[in-house]
């Protein structure tokens, strides 16, 4: 299983690299929920940094896309060096036509958060010959598994960080703003949180960029305790750093480079004064019927 | 021709919808589908709607559009068949673990739900070229985003016209699950998006509460542009609605797409906002339509629910030759109120209430129990499914 990080400043990435296998890296151009973005100049850079480290580099571009927003993705695309890359991670289906028109569909990560709940709409874009595809968030540690056993490409998974839980293409902090007739401009601001009265232990993250609205879980989601068994069956487990920065990178991923060690963790958590959870790994969600 | 499609949560709801105008009706059966508290159809009462909208020249519709874990796809296959014999007329699905399994096993016709989020030519032609005959879109798409993906792609669309809006992507949201364990993608929704929250700026409390809800979509002005964008199907949302909602907004969007059809343009649209405001009980706006919405068309505290109480009663057998009908009461009315009859193909007819009977016959003055089965004396004909409204007339 080899391990990607976010990263905040490309110069952490030779501080990082004995941790990890390689770095995702976006820009808000075309990625959205950004630890950092990159501008197309600073992403070649990175490329060529991690080439040279031998690490591999992944780039993100998970907005949803209208045409002209697709249009002007393939733009920003050839003005990087992408046939360098390992590959890029897309949350929209159109996107994945735009790449493989370019025919760089063997490098598509697909993405699309919620979706992929069973092993058939996991390996569905296998026809499409794509690099690889991540398995939703909301599942539990068997299914992953059950998926993993079953699996047709290059299986990947969110195991750190503060998860998204909703994404919505409209401004609503701008609309908080008008509302409460403010001129601050809380855009890309990270240091926002949402609270539900029934739930004020948990503040939930809220974040507006570019492409929308993002709110995130309270607690920090890691995979720690379960990484012996999704060994057997992830390929690439991602540790998403948005809301911290590159000493926190550094940090969590020696965690998870070395040998399980509890107190390790509990300094950690200390440290950074976090509450983390397991996801969904050890828990079902349900439904009426 | 442009289809208007419409919810229904029953039998009852189905035969409204379709009375009214719809051209077709999606509903829920009782696996793989999301609203899982709207009383979902079994394969026999799937049956039973399928022969009464086929008697009628019209189509239903059954979604399978929950996002199946591991779990879910038992059954699958033998749910897929049985809805196939039950001859409805097409799935609306999100699940490419569906699509492949009813393309492989059935002759199904597929829709694509929203809840892949479909906004761009590229992701609606992908699916067209798997087998998909018709692609809802996504709500976050304007009149002109539309029109350019219809002029792209030979796929048929379907676009939202009236209802409720997610707040996120559709289908890419888990508040519900993260907040409550409720899986917003296999039928749970909590509506976490609906509650009002604190907004906390670097610690700081603010005094006004954070709202993430929307206002309900109503596209009474955009309908015309949309037929004209080629779109093929109008849908209205709500399979959890009434009756006398579903009536109302079938009725007023047949009536406005029949005026546009007749004489190419609309003449008078507050005839029609007039008429949808009786079923809204939540305030309405365009969405995406117009552009990105801005605060208009969000809901902020001491905006939103309407109370409705203006449905007195349904109408459930023809007038007898003494002008007595059977109804079933709604919400409460008196002896002496003035009565708005809202029928099927008629223009609402107004009459004041000068005799009641309970379902015994013994002449009452109040209807105060909900589903209580009366008859009221109407001095026209008026014929079932009909919906009586109180009203403030002076007609």
């Amino acid at each position: 299983m080899k391990r990607l990080i976010t990263i905040y400043d490309l110069i952490s990435i030779e501080k990082i690299s004995n941790d990890v296998d390689g770095f995702i890296v976006g820009s808000d151009l075309f990625s959205t929920r950004l630890t950092k973005s990159f501008s197309i100049e600073e992403i070649n850079t990175i490329i060529d940094i991690c080439i040279s480290i031998d690490k591999e580099v992944f780039l993100i571009a998970n907005q949803m896309f209208t045409d002209q927003q697709l249009e002007d993705f393939v733009k920003n695309i050839k003005k990087i060096s992408y046939t360098k890359l390992t590959g890029i991670i897309i949350a929209d289906i159109g996107a994945l036509v735009s790449l493989s028109e370019l025919g760089i569909n063997d490098k598509v990560i697909y993405n699309p958060e919620t979706l992929l709940t069973n092993s058939i709409d996991f390996n569905y874009l296998s026809d499409d010959n794509v690099f690889g595809a991540y398995v939703a968030k909301e599942i539990t540690l068997d299914d992953i598994l059950t998926i993993g056993k079953e699996k047709k490409h290059q299986l990947f998974m969110l195991g750190h960080g503060h998860l998204n839980m909703f994404y919505s293409k409209r401004k609503l902090l701008d609309n908080y703003q008008e509302f409460v007739e403010s001129n601050q401009d809380l855009t890309n601001l990270q240091n926002l949180k949402i609270i539900e009265p029934k739930r004020e232990d948990n503040p939930y993250p809220i974040l507006q960029d570019g492409a929308g609205t993002h709110v995130f879980r309270s607690k920090v989601m890691n995979s720690l305790d379960y990484l012996d068994q999704l060994k057997e069956v992830v390929d690439y487990l991602v540790i998403d750093t948005i809301f911290k920065n590159d000493d926190y990178g550094i940090d969590v991923a020696k965690l998870y480079n070395k040998k399980y060690d509890k107190n390790a963790i509990e300094s950690f958590i200390n440290k950074y004064n976090e509450e983390w959870d397991n996801g969904f790994l050890d828990r079902k969600t349900y439904y009426k019927r | 021709m442009v289809e208007l499609l419409a919810p229904a949560g029953d039998l009852d709801k189905l035969k409204t919808a379709l009375i009214y105008g719809a051209d077709a009706v999606f509903v829920g059966g009782q696996n793989f589908s999301l609203r899982a508290r709207a009383s979902n159809f079994s394969i026999d009462d799937l049956k039973n709607a399928a022969q009464f909208a086929h008697r009628l020249g019209k189509k239903i519709y059954v979604t399978t559009n929950i996002i199946p874990h591991q779990e879910d796809l038992d059954g699958l296959v033998p749910y897929l068949k049985a809805l196939e014999n039950a001859k409805v007329d097409a799935i609306i699905t999100a699940s490419p673990a569906i699509i492949h399994e009813a393309k492989a096993n059935t002759n199904l016709e597929i829709h694509l739900s929203t809840q892949q989020s479909a906004i761009n030519a590229n992701t609606v032609n992908y699916w067209y070229k798997k087998g998909v005959k018709r692609i809802v879109l996504g709500r976050e798409l304007s009149l002109t985003e539309i029109n350019g993906v219809s002029a792209k792609t030979d796929a048929d669309l379907e676009v939202f016209i009236h209802g409720g809006m997610c707040m996120s992507y559709s289908g890419r949201c888990s508040l519900s699950d993260n907040m409550t364990g409720r899986d917003a993608n296999r039928g749970g929704c909590a509506h976490s998006c609906r509650w009002s929250y604190t907004l906390e700026i670097d610690g700081a409390k603010q005094e006004k509460l954070f709202s993430m809800s929307s206002k309900d979509l109503q596209a009474l002005k955009q309908t015309v542009s949309l037929i004209e964008a080629n779109v093929k199907s109008l849908k209205i949302e709500g399979r959890m609605k009434s009756q006398h909602y579903i009536a109302t907004v079938v009725k007023t969007y047949r009536m406005l797409i029949d005026e546009y059809m007749k004489t190419g343009k609309i003449n008078d649209y507050s005839i029609y906002e007039s008429l949808i405001s009786k079923s809204e009980n939540r305030e309405t706006s365009f969405g995406y339509l117009e552009g990105l919405p801005g605060l208009e068309q969000q809901l902020y505290s001491g905006q939103g629910e309407k109370p409705n109480q203006e449905f007195i009663g349904f109408v459930l057998e023809d007038s007898d030759d003494k002008n007595l009908v059977k109804i079933e009461q709604r919400n409460f009315f008196n002896v002496g109120d003035k009565i708005e009859v809202f029928s099927p193909n008629e223009e609402e007819r107004y009459f004041t209430l000068t005799k009641m009977y309970d379902e015994e016959f013994n002449e009452i003055e109040v209807a105060r129990h909900p589903k209580q089965v009366l008859y009221i004396l109407i001095p026209f004909k008026v014929v079932s499914f009909s919906m009586l409204r109180k009203s403030d007339s002076n007609d």
